[in-house]
Parts: C-alpha cells; structure tokens; sequence
C-alpha cells in the first residue's frame, strides 16, 4: 500500500477566524532575521512555574519557550503570523507518515542531532520519554499527555501502564507492543485514529525525547537541553529562573530557521516578586530591562501608563487561545429550555467588565477561541445579547423559577463576576445561590466540579475556562462535550458538566476518524452548534493578550506556534541605535 | 557556670523534642503531602491513589515513628515500600531519594529533601539576619544612647518623632518603597538581585545585593531599639549608684558608658537574642517584597503549595534557633549580671 503523509493537520481556512491584527515590532518569520546576539530577558512572576520537567510542562507559555530554547520535539510549528500554519519537521525528519488513516504513525529521526553532552539522540530516547508520560507521579498530577494517550491508546493504560519505573511486565508490553524504536525509526500505533497526531506531538512536550542515562528522582527542575541553549545552572530555580547559553553541541543544520531563529547569544530567565514589579520595570525601561519582556498580560492598574505616549509603541494586543465560559451541570438542569434560558439572561459585558474591561477580551460564542484552526462562532449563541436578556429568558422559563446554585473558586476576580452572574439569573426569574469553593480546600475547585456529585454539593452552574493543547478544535471539543464513560464518578477530559448526547458523539467519532482536516474542523462546528443549541454551556469571553516588551526587543510576535504567547523563536535584541 | 550551661541545654533538648512532636502531629493530623502531586484537577480517587503510592496513607503514628527514625537514621523516598521495591526491581534505584540523617523531610513538590532546601534558603535569611541586626543594633543603641543623653532637647525631640513614624509604617511600605521608587523608577540604587557570600572578593556584589531589603528590615528593628535603648539609658542613669558615680567625679562618658549603659545593655541583649533568632525563622514579608528566596519566602512557598513536611522543617529549624538563642541568651545574661548565675 502506498503510505501517503496526513500531517497537513492547521493548513485549515479560518472562515470567519477574528485573528486580531498583529503589529509586531518587526517581527521576524519565514527566515528574515533581526540582529544576533546580546541577552534577553524573560519577566515572569515567582512560583507560577511548576517544572520544566519535560514530562511536566503543561502550560501555554513554558511549551513555548522550552520549545523554541531547548526541547526540540518530533514536529513543531514554525514562527509564523499566519493563523493557517502546519506542523513542520523538527528532529524528525517529516511530520510523519501513517498508512492507514491515522492509527499507526512512523517517524524516523534526523542524524546528527544530540543532546547537550554530545550523545546523539535516538528512537530509542522517543519511546523512553513517550514512557515517562505515564507516569502519574512524575507528571505531577498535570497529565495532559496521559489524558490524550488514555483516549487514543487506552489499551495501554487498561493494561495498567504507569511508566517505566513501576509497571509489570505485562504492562510493559502492552505499551512496546504500541510503541517502540527500531534505530532511528519511531512507531507509534493508536487503538483509533489519530488524525493530528502531529500537531499534538509538536503542541505538547508527551511524545518528546528523554536521555534516560540521566533520568533520576529529581528531574523536576533539571533541562537536558536537545535545542539551540542549554541552562547554565544545574536546576530552574522555580523562585528566580535560570541562564540559557547557547548550547555547543546544537547543529543549526538539523534545524530550521523557521522555528528557531536563536538570535541572542543569552536568554535570562528571571522572575520576580509579583506582576507590578514586572511591569514597572518594563515601564521605566532602563539598562538591561531594555532588552526584556514579558508572556504576562498588562494589569488594568498600568493600562493609564501604556497606553498613551512613546510607551504605547512598545505594547502589542493579539488573540489568545483561551476562553472563559459557564459549566452548566446536565445532571441537575436538564431541561433545555432552563439550560438556553441561563445563557440567554447572562450579561457577558458586565462579566467582562469585571473581568478588566475590553482589554481583557470580548463576548464569546463558543467555547473554542477564534485563535484555534477551524473556529467557527457557534450559531447557538451568535445572536444572543452580550448584555443579557431577562425579557427573552422569561418567555423560555415560561413562569417557572428554578433554583439555581452557581459554583466558584473564591479569588477577588470572582468574587466581582458573582454579583454579575447572580443579578443576570435573578432578572430572568431564577432562584440564586451560591456555592464558594475555598483556594485551600481539599479536593480544590477543579476537583470538586469534576466530580458527578459535585462533592455531595448541589451546584448547576460553575466557572470554567479552556484553551486549545494544539491549534486544533479537537483539544477543545472532544475533552468538554464529549460523553463521559458510563459510570464514572468524575469528568473525564474536562467535561465537568456531565453533558451526554449521542448526536453529538456521534458527531466527534466521525471527526476524530476524518483525515482531512477541513472535515474535521466541520465535523467539530457542527458537533458544538448542537451542543450549544441543548444548552450544554454558556460562552462568556474570547479572552485578549496585551503585551509590553523594552524598547531593544525586537521580532515580538504573539503567534499560533507559541500559544500567542511572545515567540522565543524570533526574539533579537535591536542595537542602541534602533531604539 | 558550667552546670549552668549544661542545664539550660538540657532544658532546650527537651524542649525540641516535645515541639518536633507537636508540630508533627498538628500539621499531619489534618493534612497530606500527596495533594502536591496530584495537580489542579485532583479528584478524590485521584488523590487517594497517589497518597498511597507515596506511603502517606499509614497512620499518625506509624508516619511520626518514620520521620523521628529519619531524624536519626536518615530515610529513603518516596517512603512507599513497595514502591522503591518496584524501582528497584525495574532497574530504577537511581529514582530512590536519599536523604541524611537528620533528615527533616521530603518536599513533594520541590522534588528535594527538605535538608536541601533549607540549606538554599539558609543564605539569604543569614545574610539579611546578619546584615540588618548589625545596622539596627549599631545604630539603634547609639541614637538611643544620643536621645537619652540629650532628653527634652530639640535632638531627643527629633529621635522620639521620627523613630515613632517609622515604627508606624508597615515593613511592605517600606520594602516596596525602596524596591518600586529607589531601585526601578528613580534607580537611584541597583534592582537588588541576592549575590551569594562565597569568598571575599564577593563581600562587595554581597554587600550591595543585600542593603536595601536589610535597610527595610533593620528601619523598623531601628525604630524600636532607639526607644528601648533611651529608656533603658534613661532609667539607669536615674538610679543611685550613677549620681554616686558623679559625685565621686568620675568624668560623664565614664558615667555614661561604664556604667549607665552596661546596665542598661542587660535587657537589651534579651530583647536583641530573641529578634534575631526570630528573623533567623525568615523574614517573610521583606523576603517576599524583594522576592529573596530565604526562610520566609519558602515559608510562603511552602504555605501556598500545601507543602507540609517544608512547613514542618521550617517550623523546627524556627523554634530551635529560637531556642538555641534563649540559651546563649541566658548564657550571656549570666555572664553581664552575676546575680543570675547565683540565683540559677
């Protein structure tokens, strides 16, 4: 049989996609580069990183820039302003080949690329770091990985698979029998179809390499680094953040400019005590702080300081992956006029005020964002008003006036978005209260909503907030509307609102079997234009970025590949004189 | 004196052990370490397999019996069995984390003993401990002293107001004053990143990483010894023995100094122990503002990841060096006022 590549998965028409308009600081793509060397420094804030263990690394903003600085995956996807982009080669030597539709995918891995001793990289390192992502203790309780290889290989976690370091032997071979190397050549096969095996190989650091020869019980904080910098330090210091050098041992030639442009001869990692200390620092714009930035979004508190002057040339709004919506729990409100009637009440302009205002994002009608491959605006809520409508609510209520329970994590932002929600239901004749979950509590927030009992709690309505894992509609409709298994006592994914209808699986397993990605993307609209239709969730904000950097950055581009978060990839130091 | 000494030690042993047992069993009655691993979306279930996985399922006792045999044996994690025995037979003993006695611990979170973990955090703690005790202690005595010398004049005036408002003001005003206007806006100092004592040509970087959160730390000691050291002063040279002192004409320094301040210096030495053992336990909130990662800043850390066995290492390395202190306190008080010692 002829192999024929379907890794084309991203080079999707975006009808309709609102990509905000970038303005990037001569953002250099495609392999028009800006200035080499200099040191850049990233701003973040103490704590919020939580490993750089690559089979921990789950949010957005690390993936981008460990991706683009030291860990090198299969595929990934290149610096680009352009919202269509595909996944590229990048230590392999395609995106990867399948034969029969998806289920079994092979790649074979570039000569001449090593690991920051020199060691080269083998299948063999592929397998082993796929391995360690089954691992439950070492993921950290994250498990995004986990969560899409339990979906596509559940036969191997059935087996009992817990990784390398515990599992039987049967267990064991249950997964070599699914993946395994044959010298530089990697095979993966899946119990389904896969369709975009490649892009999530290239948005998630699951599949990527690990030298086991220096694999031990602390991994956490340590970078063994395959890409164009290696971290000067033994550990990320998760307070202060870390040194990257350039990395001897890196080939350019087995790269791409298209991904990494390494420009900066050092990248400075360093985090501080909270947000206003990072941005007055980037406001006063003096020495070194010149040549940083941030992946922090401006606080409403500095938007006074920014946003007018010479200041205003160094800030940047895009898109962003994520969005904010309303769980409606189908257990407990099952009819789904009560379920269109919240959404319709709801004032998304008063929640967004509360949120910070427009800068913070716009009403949403989906809960996938405009900045996912195939955004469609679900036209269940295209025409509902963003400032709710009690009036129209009513007539879908028809008199009655249910008792509704709104659940929250208790943070000062929500504690200004309850009164919003709580006012937009009781004008539409509900009956509200509120169930407050506590930041310490224990199961926290997450925990408490995953559950089907909702923690013995009658809840009908709780927070929620979502982003793509990769520029695919299917990290965001298959983990929130899809069944969940029968039986189980927790959401699986991230479908806490128990909602369940067989069209709309239905809907999902023909998209997950689609190989072409205009299909899927199809498949997956129509999928939530039912759900929203059923009432299976309230879309409230199709959140914004809002960058600052220093005056010296130059090549500052939010894109796909990074999550809209700044590219590392295309990052440079401008001379003084370029200021 | 020295069965004095011996005696106090014994009372401080004491005293650790009880508070090593308390500590323990308020913290681990009412939490469990595994939350650390189980992630933002943890779920009951979830949380009840990995809490066995990692052995913090076994009773109170049984898990206070393990962390007292670390303390003196040292210990091996994760604490699971039959967990290392799966390790070991999958050829992954390397993964097996050994931790020293005395062994306080192993952070879940941090993936570190919590030995290592102090240890890191030891530096800028001292540092800042070190640093701002000398500037309040030298300072502070000396205004007070100068206060004392010239009550009701325009100088006393001077000190008693302004030692008052900066009492007043929180240490965080302080703190972000100095790190927010004199460091980033005005940069009329360097952004203070903490540079580790390692050698001497490293007492400059050290020096000059460490002054502006040991300034805000030692304004607010500074402010209340100025005011303990001009009553202290104050009242000793009202007693008789000083206007006998001056009647014999002994000239005023050595009235001052031999005599009305060395009294006076016996319950400030008190006063002083017990201050710096306490910001030997970290000082938080100066920590936090310059964000220096010492004993209060993991503290916080430790607080906000639910990361109990930091907290409890944490907690006993505090009380002990408070502890510790009260001995050479006592010890010295001894040696400055003899009556102690006889009165034992």
């Amino acid at each position: 049989m002829k192999k024929r590549s379907i890794a084309r998965w991203g080079a999707i028409a975006v009808a309709g996609a609102a990509i905000t308009a970038l303005t990037a600081c001569g953002a250099a793509t495609g392999g028009d580069t800006g200035n080499t060397g200099g040191t850049v420094t990233y701003l973040g804030v103490t704590g919020q990183w939580e490993g750089t263990d690559p089979a921990t690394v789950y949010y957005g903003n690390e993936i981008a820039s460990l991706r683009r600085l030291v860990y090198r995956g299969l595929t990934a996807l290149p610096i680009s302003d352009d919202p269509n982009v595909a996944p590229v080669a990048d230590l392999a030597t395609d995106t990867g080949t399948s034969d029969d539709g998806g289920i079994t995918w092979t790649f074979t891995i570039k000569d001449g690329v090593t690991w920051e001793d020199g060691t080269p990289i083998t299948g063999e390192d592929f397998i082993y770091g796929l391995s360690r992502s089954f691992d439950e203790t070492l993921v950290n309780g994250t498990g995004v990985g986990l969560a899409y290889f339990g979906t596509y290989a559940a036969s191997v976690v059935e087996a009992g698979y817990t990784g390398p370091f515990t599992s039987s032997e049967e267990a064991k071979a249950a997964f070599a029998e699914r993946f395994y190397a044959d010298g530089q050549k990697v095979t993966y096969t899946f119990d389904r179809p896969w369709g975009d095996f490649p892009a999530a190989a290239a948005g998630l650091f699951t599949t990527d390499p690990y030298q086991a020869s220096v694999d031990d019980g602390s991994t956490l904080w340590e970078i063994n680094s395959n890409g164009p910098y290696m971290m000067e330090e033994d550990e990320f210091d998760s307070a202060l953040g870390a040194t990257f050098v350039r990395n001897p041992e890196y080939d350019p030639a087995t790269d791409s400019t298209d991904l990494r442009q390494a420009l900066p001869d050092q990248f400075t990692f360093e985090l501080v005590s909270d947000t206003d200390v990072l941005f007055q620092r980037l406001v006063a714009d003096a020495g070194d702080d010149k040549a940083a930035f941030t992946d922090a979004n401006i606080p409403a508190t500095f938007y006074s300081q920014v946003e007018s002057g010479a200041i205003a040339d160094r800030t940047l709004k895009s898109t962003s992956p994520y969005t904010r919506f309303l769980f409606i729990n189908s257990l407990t409100v099952t009819d789904p006029d009560v379920r269109r009637a919240l959404a319709v009440s709801l004032n998304k302009e008063g929640m967004i005020q509360a949120y910070g205002g427009d800068n913070y994002g716009e009403p949403s009608t989906s809960i996938v964002s405009n900045a996912v491959s195939g955004f469609e605006p679900n036209p269940a809520f295209a025409d509902d008003n963003p400032a709710g409508d009690p009036a129209a609510a009513k007539t879908l209520l028809a008199g009655a006036t249910p008792e509704i329970t709104i659940g929250y994590a208790v943070s000062p932002t929500n504690e200004k978005l309850i009164p919003v929600i709580q006012q937009s239901f009781e004008a539409a004749g509900f009956i509200v209260s509120t169930y407050p979950v506590a930041s310490d509590a224990v199961p926290g927030y997450y925990g408490q909503m995953a559950r089907k009992d909702k923690n013995g709690q009658k809840v009908d309505v709780f927070l929620g907030g979502w982003a793509a894992d990769w520029p695919s509609m299917s990290t965001v409709i298959v983990p929130i509307l899809q069944s969940n298994p029968e039986g189980a006592e927790s959401g699986v994914g991230f479908n806490y609102g128990f909602y369940s209808n067989a069209e709309v699986d239905d809907l999902i397993e023909q998209a997950l079997a689609a190989t072409d990605p205009a299909e899927q993307a199809s498949l997956f609209s129509q999928a939530d234009a039912i759900a929203g239709e059923d009432g299976a969730y309230i879309p409230v904000v199709q959140q914004k970025n809002y960058f600052l950097y220093g005056s010296r950055i130059g090549g500052f581009l939010p894109d796909v590949a990074s999550s809209f978060y700044p590219d590392f990839g295309s990052i440079y130091v401008k001379p003084e004189a370029a200021e | 004196m020295f069965a004095f000494i011996v005696r106090r030690i014994l009372v401080g042993v004491v005293m650790v052990v009880v508070m090593i047992f308390v500590v323990f069993s308020l913290f681990f009655a009412n939490g469990n370490p595994a939350i650390n691993q189980c992630g933002r979306y943890c779920t009951p279930e979830k949380l009840a397999e990995i809490t066995g996985l990692l052995g913090y399922d076994k009773s109170i006792p049984e898990q206070f019996g393990a962390f007292t045999a670390g303390l003196i044996v040292g210990r091996d994690f994760p604490v699971n069995d039959e967990y290392r025995e799966a390790l070991i037979a999958n050829g992954y003993e390397n993964r097996i984390i050994r931790c020293d006695a005395p062994c306080l611990g192993y952070s879940q979170s941090d993936q570190k003993t919590v030995n290592q973990l102090l240890v890191k955090a030891a530096g800028p703690t001292l540092s800042l401990a070190v640093v701002s005790f000398t500037i309040w202690i030298f300072f502070g005595v000396l205004i007070g002293v100068l206060a004392a010398v010239f009550k009701g004049r325009l100088l006393d005036r001077i000190v008693v107001g302004s030692t008052l408002v900066v009492y007043a003001l929180p240490v965080f005003v302080i703190g972000t004053f100095f790190l927010q206007y004199v460091a980033i806006k005005w940069q009329l100092y360097p952004y203070p990143r903490f540079e580790p004592l390692r050698e001497p040509a490293d007492i400059l970087p050290w020096l000059t990483s460490i002054m502006l959160p040991a300034v805000t730390l030692a304004l607010f000691f500074m402010a209340a010894y100025v005011r303990y050291t001009r009553a202290f002063v104050l009242e000793s040279l009202s007693e008789d023995y000083i206007r006998t002192a001056r009647a014999k004409g002994l000239p005023e320094r050595t009235v001052l100094f031999k005599h009305g301040l060395r009294s006076a210096l016996t319950p400030l030495v008190t006063l002083a122990g017990l201050d710096f053992a306490g910001l030997l336990a970290g000082a938080i909130i100066t920590e936090s503002v310059f964000n220096y990662q010492g004993m209060g800043a993991l503290a916080v850390k430790a607080n906000n990841n639910q990361d109990l066995p930091v907290l409890i290492g944490l907690v006993i390395v505090g009380a002990t060096a408070v502890i510790v202190m009260n001995i050479i306190v006592d010890i010295l008080y001894a040696y400055i006022d003899p009556r102690v010692r006889v009165s034992k």
